[in-house]
């Protein structure tokens, strides 16, 4: 595997060669993990926990997390791969802090705003089982126009804060507000036709 | 189902669209950088230009007042010193000029020999199309001597008695002399 870890000059690895390297068992796989991803993975724990330690241990366990499934997974994209299980160990982690209390930051804001998302005569018996639920908004996201559905996942995937959104848009954050609300209504409305089905 | 399960739905979202965000924000970034870096680029090449133009500026002023680029209001005629007689005495149309007045002018053989000699052949002569037969039958030096005084009010030249020589050449076809050089005042 030698071939494998040869680095020139400080050159960022391509995904595919990082994936190798954490089918090699080498933990050389980790250091490029970081390297390319590591801000990328803090940047998402950090909108999540508020907080740079928080943020840095669900980084961590990001990369143990991926250690763990690769293999036998075998990512075509990682820097999606990595988020998704970073944004997943963030928020088990500030839900495992809030369990007791309402908690703050943007997650809190986020469930809030998404609340009025939720259809009324929705109950637990009637719950969408996860894998439903994403497919269903996968659909509603696709027919999205571009910028709003870029809107819509900064706020509600990557949980950045509705000034981050605006500076990174060039939009006031009144205009992203109502952006969102109208997203989270055309979302209503897209559950209740699917609920109905 | 509630807020919890739509976050938690969401992670599954195709990776094109969680890509997709954080491209155009790259994107985005690079390009307010770039607005900026281009912004900042145009000013730092405005300014260097106004710097040149201010320089430039000062320099031509102080080559006019030298007189190094002074134009020669001449008078082309069939005879050299009388088209440097003509340039001399035009000066006083200048709006620092108080007195000019020519005390001696001359064509000066020794001169006119010497720098054909250096013209010839030279770069120079070939890039102004001066054959050594045309330098030999249409060139000359004319040597003058003459007063001025200015308005020190408007022009640091010194007052006094003025030597100079100019270089001129004749036109073939009409026979007129006109001045193509001068050397620096010798105040």
């Amino acid at each position: 595997m030698k071939g494998l870890e040869t680095n020139i000059g400080g050159e960022v690895l391509e995904d595919g060669r990082i994936v190798d390297l954490y089918w090699a068992r080498s933990e050389r796989a980790i250091t490029e993990t970081a390297s390319k991803y590591g801000r990328y993975c803090y940047a998402i724990a950090n909108n999540i926990l508020q907080s740079v330690e928080d943020a840095n241990e669900s980084v961590n366990d990001t990369y143990l997390g991926a250690w763990n499934s690769i293999p036998p997974h075998r990512p075509s994209i990682l820097r999606t791969y990595l988020g998704k299980i970073t944004r997943r160990v963030s928020l088990k982690k500030w839900r495992d802090k809030n369990r007791d209390k309402r908690g703050g930051g943007e997650v809190a804001l986020a469930l809030e705003e998404l609340e009025g998302c939720v259809p009324s005569y929705a109950t637990v018996e009637e719950e969408i089982i996860a894998a439903e639920l994403s497919e269903t908004l996968n659909c509603f996201v696709s027919k999205l126009p571009e910028i709003e559905r870029q809107v819509f996942l900064s706020r509600y995937w990557y949980l950045d804060s509705i000034e981050q959104i605006s500076l990174d848009f060039h939009f006031s954050n009144s205009k992203v507000k109502s952006m969102l609300y109208r997203t989270r209504g055309k979302l209503l409305s897209h559950l209740r036709q699917e609920g109905a089905q | 189902m509630n807020a919890n399960h739509i976050l938690d739905a969401l992670e599954m979202i195709d990776d094109a669209y969680i890509i997709d965000v954080k491209e155009r924000n790259a994107l985005n970034t690079t390009s307010a950088n770039n607005t900026v870096e281009k912004v900042r680029s145009l000013r730092r090449v405005l300014a260097l230009v106004a710097l040149i133009a201010a320089l430039l500026a000062l320099c031509g002023f102080a080559a006019y007042e030298l007189g190094l680029f002074d134009p020669w209001m001449q008078k082309p005629s069939t005879n050299p010193t009388e088209t440097v007689k003509s340039a001399i005495e035009n000066q006083m149309d200048k709006e620092y000029s108080v007195i000019v007045r020519v005390e001696e002018i001359k064509v000066d053989y020794t001169e006119t020999k010497r720098v054909m000699e250096m013209y010839s052949g030279s770069e120079l002569a070939e890039a102004r199309g001066w054959t050594d037969s045309y330098l030999v039958d249409h060139f000359v030096v004319v040597w003058a001597k003459y007063y001025v005084e200015y308005d020190h009010t408007k022009t640091f030249r010194n007052d006094g008695y003025t030597e100079q020589y100019f270089y001129l050449t004749e036109d073939p076809g009409t026979g007129e002399w006109t001045i193509i050089d001068n050397t620096s005042p010798n105040t």
